[in-house]
């Protein structure tokens, strides 16, 4: 049986990489996409205490099975759910529905990647991130030398590392907005 | 937020904690019962490390060599070099203005080369180029050759005690004759010994490599705590010899440690700091078992105490101590 640190490496070794397509997959059949996220970290969840029993060989596979599963119990929960996706989900598995992973997000792209990641960010979130990550400043040190306060500098880079490591492992790389469904409904209904 | 995002910002808020000045064991403890209580909390957090550990990094090594959770640990001491095409972009993304007078990226290009050698009793602490630091021990010559993309020594002979800055998955490379210790940003001790190697690593992780095996190069890595000894083709590792690794140190502090040494190696010991050097004129007496910690420089005292704890009889010349079992 693995301990911790054997399943921390073999989620971030095996099934991290996996993220964009998996991401894809969910997108694409969940009633809500902007869900999708919500719905990676159970089925991530998933993963990893299955694993705990013993490390599958095919990643792929196993993390496929267990997010349709997911996104099946959690359309039947669902009565607003379109017949269709439940349907699609429990048909014959597409070509595309494989998860596989993504060959052009090498560790050897990560130094180019960042560079684009922080373009995407807010102005001031990546001046935060690129003194505090990239040039090794204290939080104190960064919050002086932009003249802000200690707790700018730390949301801001909590934001930033969470929209980061998004972009890094193949996603938008957008900063999460902190609402969710309900707030987003009012907004739209307003 | 959904449970999940608050899960992802509780995550990314600890991981940034622990590269702060007020980490605590006690809140180490609080961050490995977050982690114990849900696996959706390691989910998180294992997702994040992974993923901001390699942020602004261009090598894969720290996938093999840094696979610790140390990883992130203050960079704070040393401004890190960031390749210069990035660093240009990201200034200027930045905005030149609000950065004036601040000079954030050293884009060295130039090699800085620097020759090192100490005499016998001497130790001498060279500050390289990159921040790094290296203690030369007695009679050690080293060479080194900093910048560009490159961070390279050479240790001719003698022994080093090396304090690697972390320069954003720069690697560091340390030559000793046919072997070569590749780190990231650790602290390690080298002796050369003839044609052994003895690396006692301190903190970190290194991989030590034998240039002869060929492309393939045959690496072993070795982690704060272990030791690894190479002769010829062959090389040893021995894990959690943490107090044989301070011994391997004391050196730095001006002594010599010995713990179950025979009285002939602690005398060779001797000999490599001091011009007095110490004779042993016979198997029996050189064979005697010996511990404890003693100044290097003061030969006579250890004379005298082999003389009054373990009878042995001394004669001193001035310029040679002769020790014998009659």
């Amino acid at each position: 049986m693995p301990d911790d640190r054997e399943l921390k490496l073999w989620f971030c070794q095996h099934i991290l990489p996996l993220e964009a397509s998996l991401t894809r997959y969910i997108r694409r059949n969940c009633s809500d996409p902007d869900l999708a996220a919500d719905v990676r970290q159970d089925v991530y969840a998933a993963a990893i205490d299955g694993a705990r029993r013993g490390f599958p060989d095919n990643c792929g596979a196993y993390l496929h099975t267990i997010a349709r599963n997911l996104l099946i119990n959690r359309a039947k929960r669902s009565r607003l759910v379109p017949f269709e996706i439940v349907a699609s989900l429990e048909a014959a598995e597409r070509v595309d529905d494989v998860l596989v992973p993504e060959r052009q997000l090498e560790a050897r792209d990560d130094l180019r990647r960042t560079q684009q990641g922080l373009d995407q960010l807010p102005p001031r979130c990546r001046e935060v991130v690129t003194l505090r990550k990239i040039e090794g400043y204290s939080t104190r040190e960064t919050a002086e030398r932009l003249g802000v306060g200690i707790d700018t500098v730390e949301k801001q880079l909590t934001l930033g590392m969470r929209a980061l490591v998004d972009f890094l492992l193949g996603g938008s790389g957008k900063i999460a907005r902190n609402e969710g469904p309900a707030e987003r409904n009012r907004r739209q209904n307003r | 937020m959904s449970a999940q995002q608050q899960i992802e910002a509780r995550a990314a808020d600890w991981l940034l904690q622990r590269t702060e000045a007020g980490w605590s064991e006690s809140k180490q403890a609080e961050l490995d019962r977050w982690l114990a209580s849900s696996t959706a909390h390691q989910a998180a957090y294992w997702r994040l490390e992974h993923g901001w550990r390699r942020v602004g990094s261009d090598v894969s090594i720290e996938q093999d060599l840094d696979w610790d959770d140390d990883w992130d640990r203050p960079a704070r001491r040393q401004r890190r070099w960031f390749p210069a095409a990035l660093a240009a972009s990201l200034v200027a993304a930045l905005g030149a203005a609000q950065f004036s007078g601040l000079s954030p990226f050293s884009s060295e290009v130039a090699v800085a080369r620097q020759k090192i050698a100490t005499a016998r009793g001497e130790r001498k602490i060279a500050a390289l180029a990159d921040g790094s630091e290296i203690e030369l021990n007695t009679a050690t010559s080293i060479r080194a050759a900093i910048g560009g993309n490159n961070r390279e020594v050479w240790l001719d002979e003698g022994e080093a005690y090396f304090s690697i800055a972390r320069r954003d998955g720069q690697r560091f490379v340390v030559h000793v004759g046919n072997r070569s210790i590749t780190v990231l940003g650790t602290k390690f001790n080298v002796r050369r010994d003839g044609g052994r190697l003895i690396l006692s690593v301190v903190e970190g992780k290194v991989s030590l490599a034998d240039t002869n095996a060929g492309s393939s190069g045959r690496a072993v890595v070795v982690t704060g705590g272990d030791m690894a000894v190479a002769d010829g083709a062959s090389t040893v590792v021995t894990a959690g010899l943490d107090d044989k690794v301070s011994e391997a140190l004391s050196w730095r502090d001006g002594m010599l440690s010995f713990d179950q040494s025979s009285l002939a190696e602690a005398a060779a010991e001797f000999n490599r700091y001091n011009d007095k050097s110490i004779v042993i004129t016979d198997a029996a007496a050189g064979d005697i078992r010996i511990g404890g910690t003693f100044k290097w420089n003061n030969v006579d005292a250890f004379a005298r105490i082999m003389r009054d704890a373990y009878g042995l009889n001394v004669e001193d010349d001035g310029s040679v101590i002769k020790i014998s079992s009659r």
